[in-house]
């Protein structure tokens, strides 16, 4: 099935607000198994997503300018003994995708509703 | 096991990035060596005990999105996946499948003349690799889209579609090149012995595929060529 370009599907939806639940606990980015976490989480889901699942979406949001990513200083994950992160962001754009694909959701509800109720 | 599990998505990695831009290829490697890593360290924190099965999971459960990814990263950089895999270059192509079809060759007289069938079967281990390292290398030099940029960037599409379509011919030959040495070779047989029958099942399922698959790669080079 072809999506719109201009939707969001679920996990696209759980990521950026995964993003912004972390922003608003005071951390601006977050790296993918991070995020796979919280979905889990918040989910309650058995397994974390998918390696390529979760990569491929996170491709996808940042090509469409809904996150930017950039690799951590070097320096700071030699310190810590481990491999670079690529940490990422919910953009303005992201905040507002998430915000107008809510809005459709409960759009599409109050509609679904509406006819269940007819 | 943990290590095993790491291991094999760590390969799995290796595999569908192989052929992509070296900067593609550079980040999505680290990209899940940095989740590997942190997944590690967070099961060893919460005294997880299915970590391998978690990693294993994950990978399996994400390789039909790795595999789209790694296709459409190639139908967006051309110019990298003409470039190919930097170990295996044009040249090297062409020496892999002529060092490919020796080491069969070699593999049957050891098994058959000498009576080394575990040297042989070794011999013949690498030379399959190589030869599929060949077909692989034809596939993943595909150019991305002729037709579709300037005229210099066409220009550029119909080298690598002609590179392409020498690179097959040269499978395509050394395939049915093999398969008819088989084939001779097994006719000149006074009896048909297990592990001449095991040699000429894998040679006589892999070259055929291998042919075939050339063959249908060049007929869509051909028809993607005229109609470009």
């Amino acid at each position: 099935m072809r999506r719109k370009a201009d939707s969001l599907i679920p996990l696209e939806a759980r990521i950026l607000a995964a993003g912004l639940a972390f922003r608003e606990r005071g951390q601006p980015d977050f790296h993918g198994f991070l995020v796979a976490k919280e979905i889990q989480a918040d989910t309650s889901a058995r397994r974390l997503t998918a390696h390529g699942t979760l990569y491929k979406a996170l491709g996808r949001l940042e090509k469409a300018g809904l996150v930017r990513s950039r690799w951590e200083d070097p320096e700071a994950a030699a310190h810590e003994r481990r491999p670079r992160r690529r940490l990422y962001e919910v953009t303005s754009t992201g905040e507002r995708a998430l915000a107008d694909a809510a809005r459709a959701d409960r759009a599409g509800a109050t509609r679904r509703g509406a006819l269940e109720v007819a | 096991m943990n290590e095993l599990a790491e291991r094999l998505a760590r390969s799995w990695v290796c595999l569908y990035t192989l052929g992509l831009g070296p900067e593609v290829r550079a980040a999505r490697r680290a990209e899940i060596a940095s989740d590997l890593w942190e997944h590690r360290r967070d099961a060893t924190a919460t005294g997880a005990t299915d970590f391998a099965a978690a990693v294993l999971g994950r990978m399996l459960a994400g390789m039909p999105s790795d595999v789209v990814w790694s296709v459409e990263s190639r139908g967006s950089a051309p110019e990298a996946s003409a470039r190919g895999l930097p170990w295996l270059s044009q040249r090297g192509l062409q020496t892999a499948i002529i060092w490919g079809t020796a080491v069969f060759v070699a593999a049957l007289s050891l098994i058959d003349a000498a009576g080394m069938p575990f040297l042989g079967f070794m011999v013949l281990g690498i030379g399959g690799v190589l030869l599929v390292a060949g077909l692989m290398r034809a596939v993943l030099g595909s150019p991305g889209g002729a037709g579709s940029g300037s005229l210099e960037e066409n220009r550029m599409d119909a080298d690598i579609y002609r590179g392409r379509r020498v690179r097959l011919l040269v499978v395509l030959g050394a395939s049915v090149a093999i398969v008819l040495a088989i084939w001779a070779h097994a006719l000149s047989l006074d009896h048909w012995g297990d592990t001449r029958t095991v040699v000429f099942t894998v040679g006589g399922i892999l070259f055929p595929v291998i042919a075939l698959g050339a063959l249908v790669l060049l007929i869509a080079d051909l028809l993607r060529m005229r109609r470009a």
